[in-house]
């Protein structure tokens, strides 16, 4: 059961990124898809980021069993992969073609998520990969055709005495294939490093068969094709990582060191694909050389130290230092522990590091030592043999042996004389000569400080070993007391600073890679609750009764203090839960390009105020509204135009986000033929939606009537639209939200939608206000000015509604108290105070008795158990735990509208007049 | 030998456990009768504090307070079941129940007691008198020689 349900939790996480990665890589898409429209050239780092993309998807559906989703991931490589190579440029039926496949893709991650399969979608899939086979065959046939005229010109060339040129491009030809092997087994590698052993070994007693089968296949394919581009080194090193993997089974326990071991392959693997990817890129040639001589087995090859190869040569020196640094210290730990298995595989694993960068560099006696020196540890981990003082002195001389060579070859020289003898030693200890004979036999050359001071010249990395390395010296091999040595290294110490240092490649790039983790919503309101909590109880601390009218200098110190974390906190832990409107935003990019497409109209989009904060369930709620609103504003409002230069579109739309007051806005315009009033009354009345005598009716109440459900101006039902159910959609999610949706118009000069979501979470600055005995929040961003007015500035009319004379304009008052029915607690307008307050074109002066203080409020949702309250958006806990209602001026001015008959809007038409159509 | 895991289970899953749960009420007091709620539906029993009054409520709904950051709605059940006003006094608490997903406090004179009423001792609402709170009723709870009304709370706070 548990562990079922763990399945499901990581597919259904594996969904989630996959559903980001799609929406990731559409927008690219369509962008190349746009620039191959205008001929421009693709760019080759776009291309790379989708087929990552792809790729990815691919690698974890595969390790899922999703075999259709693996089907079309790779189908799509396979078509990515001609313009990769750079055989072929783009096009855009490609790119639409792709675009399909991230559609069914899409559709697939839904169904599997709701635990159908995925036979609903086999129609789609079987078609979108036809499609995806048709284009990669004829680019097949394409490529084939012109590889022939290239081997040609090849042919002839090197007839023709081949000039440096010709080489070059050769080799590039090969360098392509290397990078597509360095970022496809670089995607395998962090997969399998993924895996659950491999990050959590304490927690699963054992392998899951899933993922060793998963392992096996991803290192089998990396094997054979390093082998084949002649990586001869790094398919060791992979078949290495594949005994392994094989010699696990499910029921194999998960020892730690065992673990270690293996995941430090990996990141040698990882180090290794660096490596081939720098000097890939820019000095192909040298590394084509070296993979050469290891294949044609040139021994003892020394290439010279000359230009690029001296920077190598610089790499691999201080890379090799850096790993003898750690190797000394794992030594004394070792020494120490000798039966810790977890040291045990990390000093096989230097040692291995370092056989595979001296390898690469072509030193091979310092290749086999090193390799030998890892086959002692490996028969000590395979328990072959035991490890014993005598088998560490011999492992520390190896290490001073390739500090020496170190050392030497940054003089300039190469000197390889001190490795037979030490060959030799380590010879007799894996042929396994009794304890006594050792003795006899070898006599260690002496470790001293020396040597190690000299090390230290060597580097400024360089970690200084402990004075008393020298007691190394002075165990006697037959002396099997550990404890006699008391190094001054603490063990826990050296843990924790190679923790650090001897996988810097493996920690940094995950850091890179992997910005954010996945946090439940829950958890995060909790969070913010706890920190909320935190405000009231410093409150109550700091203007706590016992503390008050106190001289206490320090303590207003300390509490100040303590007031600024709070508050950073508290802008932190909001901040968290709100993500960007530009991931909903960039979903409309690739539905304005297909809609238009499919139109026939050319439409441009603008996005404006994508950075906007909005809380994330909100964003989630708002993409089906907005996919409503595009549409129609396509198919509806924009229309062709008759005759136009080419690269003048035929409409704009723009999509617009920002904050007002404790509300996003979310707009829509477009420039289109706007709403026609009679058209849309004319079908309203044949529908029977509205009947004669409720004419005539406003532009607004007309709008209004386009949300009716099923209502539609259209004649014809098209493909997309013109059902009449689109606005609906829309009306009923944002109701869902508690939003609204404002409609303005012009015809012939565009409509524009504008939602207003209210934030359930956001911080607001609010103006508290008491009115009565009550006190309100006012946001901010929606006071024009606080004024105290005279008597004689009042006009009363004739239905009872105040206006105050402000400067030149007349201003509709709102007696807080009246429409709260609060009480009465001064009705004198004189002895209050007027906040004048403004909404879209709106404005009003509401009355309240006193201005409490400024602040920012944090923005609670009211509870499901009250309904609506009207002009009231929601509430906040004061510093003091109070909770204080905030005012929703828009809401408040449109009651008051209702009520007062109109009093408050004499200018209603201006709203409409200053509209103005979108750029 | 009781180990770990039974350890636990009893501790700390108890407020899960419907057969813990089972059969046990709160009682409290509104007026001079005794009332007593499903305990299940119990999540605590504050003290009185400053409620936030909200415009345009039933009149029953005071308002909101802060419960620990969340703001939930207060009913004065003695409003509720048309009872006259009284000032609210220190033994005055809010019970602080769960319906439908949501945290609302219900304001009583006081808290007495919490109490098991098997099922078979709760006799249902009788048909005499059909005035207006009956139909928050449940049952009636016969505990020793008293009786405790038992309240419907989801029909306490969401029936019109």
């Amino acid at each position: 059961m548990e562990r079922k349900s763990r399945i499901d939790e990581d597919l259904s996480s594996f969904i989630a990124e996959s559903n980001e990665i799609v929406e990731e890589i559409e927008p690219h898409l369509i962008k190349l898809g746009e620039g191959l429209e205008k001929n421009e050239l693709p760019d080759d780092e776009t291309v790379n980021l989708i087929f990552r993309g792809f790729h990815t998807i691919k690698g974890t559906a595969a390790f899922y069993q999703l075999d259709s989703v693996v089907a079309l991931a790779h189908k799509a490589e396979t078509l990515l992969e001609f313009f990769r190579s750079g055989h072929e440029t783009l096009n855009a039926s490609c790119t639409d073609v792709l675009c399909q496949t991230l559609d069914v893709m899409g559709h697939l991650f839904t169904l599997i998520e709701s635990g159908k399969g995925d036979d609903e979608a086999q129609d789609r899939i079987r078609s979108v990969i036809h499609r995806l086979n048709g284009r990669i065959d004829s680019l097949r046939k394409k490529s084939e055709s012109q590889s022939c005229l290239t081997l040609d010109d090849e042919a002839s060339d090197e007839n023709s005495d081949a000039g440096p040129e010709q080489f070059f491009s050769s080799q590039s030809r090969v360098g392509k294939y290397m990078m597509i092997f360095v970022s496809e087994s670089r995607a395998m590698i962090r997969q399998i490093m993924e895996m659950k052993f491999l990050s959590m070994p304490d927690d699963s007693a054992s392998f899951r068969q899933d993922e060793l089968d998963f392992c096996s296949t991803r290192l089998g394919i990396m094997a054979d094709s390093s082998g084949f581009l002649g990586l001869d080194a790094l398919a060791d090193l992979i078949n290495k990582a594949l005994e392994w993997i094989g010699s696990k089974d499910k029921d194999t326990d998960v020892a730690h060191h065992d673990v270690g071991m293996f995941s430090g392959m990996c990141i040698q693997i990882m180090s290794f694909l660096d490596r081939i990817e720098q000097w890939g890129t820019d000095r192909e040639g040298i590394h084509i050389d070296f993979s050469d001589s290891s294949e044609d087995g040139v021994k003892p090859c020394i290439p010279e130290p000359v230009g690029s190869f001296q920077d190598l040569n610089v790499v691999f020196m201080s890379e090799t230092i850096e790993n003898l640094n750690n190797l000394e210290k794992k030594l004394i730990w070792l020494r120490e522990e000798r039966l810790n298995r977890a040291v045990q595989g990390d000093v096989a694993s230097l040692f291995h590091q370092m056989k595979g960068s001296s390898g690469l560099m072509g030193y091979v006696k310092l290749e086999t030592l090193c390799g030998k020196a890892e086959a002692i540890l490996e028969d000590v981990f395979d328990e072959l043999i035991f490890l014993d003082m005598w088998d560490i002195k011999a492992l520390w001389e190896v290490s001073r042996v390739v500090r020496l060579f170190v050392k030497n070859l940054e003089h300039g020289t190469l000197d390889f004389s001190a490795f037979d003898s030490t060959l030799h030693i380590l010879d007799q200890i894996s042929s396994g000569i009794p304890e006594e004979e050792k003795e006899q036999n070898f006599i260690l050359p002496e470790m001293n400080r020396e040597t190690a001071e000299s090390n230290d010249k060597l580097t400024d990395k360089t970690v200084r070993m402990p004075a008393d390395v020298d007691c190394m010296d002075t165990v006697q091999p037959d002396t099997h007391q550990p404890h006699d040595i008391q190094p001054s290294v603490n063990p826990a110490q050296i843990q924790e600073m190679s923790v650090e240092d001897s996988i810097p490649g493996g920690i940094e790039r995950r850091k890179t890679d992997r910005r954010d983790i996945r946090v439940s919503i829950e958890k995060l309101d909790e969070l913010i609750n706890l920190v909320g909590e935190l405000v009231i109880a410093e409150n109550m601390v700091v203007k706590n009764p016992d503390v008050r009218g106190l001289e206490l200098e320090n303590f207003d110190r300390a509490t100040a203090h303590l007031r600024k974390i709070v508050r950073d906190l508290q802008d932190v832990a909001l901040a968290v839960r709100m993500i960007p409107v530009s991931g909903v935003f960039r979903k409309m990019i690739r539905l304005v390009h297909d809609q238009s497409s499919k139109t026939g109209k050319k439409v441009n989009l603008k996005i404006i105020g994508d950075d906007t904060e909005i809380d994330k369930t909100v964003a989630e709620l708002i993409s089906d509204p907005l996919v409503h609103l595009i549409r129609n504003a396509i198919d509806h409002g924009i229309q062709k135009k008759t005759s136009r230069n080419m690269n003048e579109p035929d409409g704009w739309i723009v999509l617009e986000a920002r904050h007002e007051g404790g509300e996003v806005l979310v707009i829509v315009k477009d420039t289109g033929k706007g709403l026609d009033t009679e058209k849309i009354l004319e079908k309203a009345m044949a529908s029977g939606i509205v009947k004669r005598e409720d004419l005539p009716l406003s532009d607004r109440d007309a709008y209004d009537l386009i949300f009716h459900p099923g209502f539609s101006t259209c004649d014809t039902v098209s493909d997309f639209s013109g059902r009449g159910v689109g606005l609906d959609v829309v009306r009923r999610n944002l109701d869902k939200i508690k939003g609204r949706i404002d409609v303005f118009s012009r015809k012939g000069r565009g409509c524009s939608f504008v939602m207003r979501i209210p934030l359930t979470l956001a911080i607001i600055d609010g103006m508290l206000v008491r009115v009565g005995e009550s006190s309100y929040t006012i946001p901010l961003l929606s006071i024009r000015e606080t004024l105290q007015i005279k008597e004689k500035q009042v006009t009363t009319t004739m239905d009872g509604q105040e206006m105050v004379r402000v400067r030149d304009e007349m201003i509709p008052v709102i007696r807080l108290h009246d429409v709260y029915g609060m009480g009465k607690d001064d009705t004198e307008i004189e002895n209050g105070l007027i906040v004048v307050v403004e909404h879209q074109e709106d404005v009003a002066g509401l009355l309240i008795h006193d201005i409490l203080g400024e602040q920012q409020a944090v923005i609670k949702g009211m509870s499901g158990y009250m309904d609506q309250v009207a002009g009231i958006s929601g509430c906040t806990i004061l510093g003091d735990g109070e909770v204080s209602l905030i005012l929703d001026v828009g809401g408040l001015i449109r009651r008051s509208q209702s009520r007062e008959g109109g009093a408050v809007l004499k200018n209603t038409a201006k709203v409409y007049d200053t509209l103005s159509p979108a750029p | 030998m009781l180990d770990e895991h039974d350890f636990f289970s009893t501790e700390f899953e108890d407020e899960d456990d419907e057969d813990t749960q089972k059969d046990k009420y709160l009682s409290f007091f509104v007026g001079s009768e005794e009332y007593a709620v499903a305990i299940r539906h119990v999540i605590e029993v504050i003290g009185m504090q400053k409620i936030t009054p909200v415009p345009e409520m039933p009149d029953h709904v005071k308002g909101v307070i802060n419960l620990r950051g969340q703001v939930i709605p207060v009913t004065d059940v003695r409003t509720r079941f048309g009872l006259e006003v009284k000032v609210y006094t220190e033994r005055t608490c809010i019970v602080v129940v769960m319906v439908r997903d949501s945290l609302v406090g219900l304001v009583v004179d006081s808290v007495s007691d919490v109490l098991d009423i098997p099922q078979e001792r709760i006799d249902p609402v009788p048909r005499v008198n059909q005035r207006e709170g009956n139909r928050y009723i449940e049952g009636m709870g016969k505990v020793a020689d008293d009786v405790k009304i038992i309240l419907d709370v989801q029909r306490l706070l969401f029936d019109e």
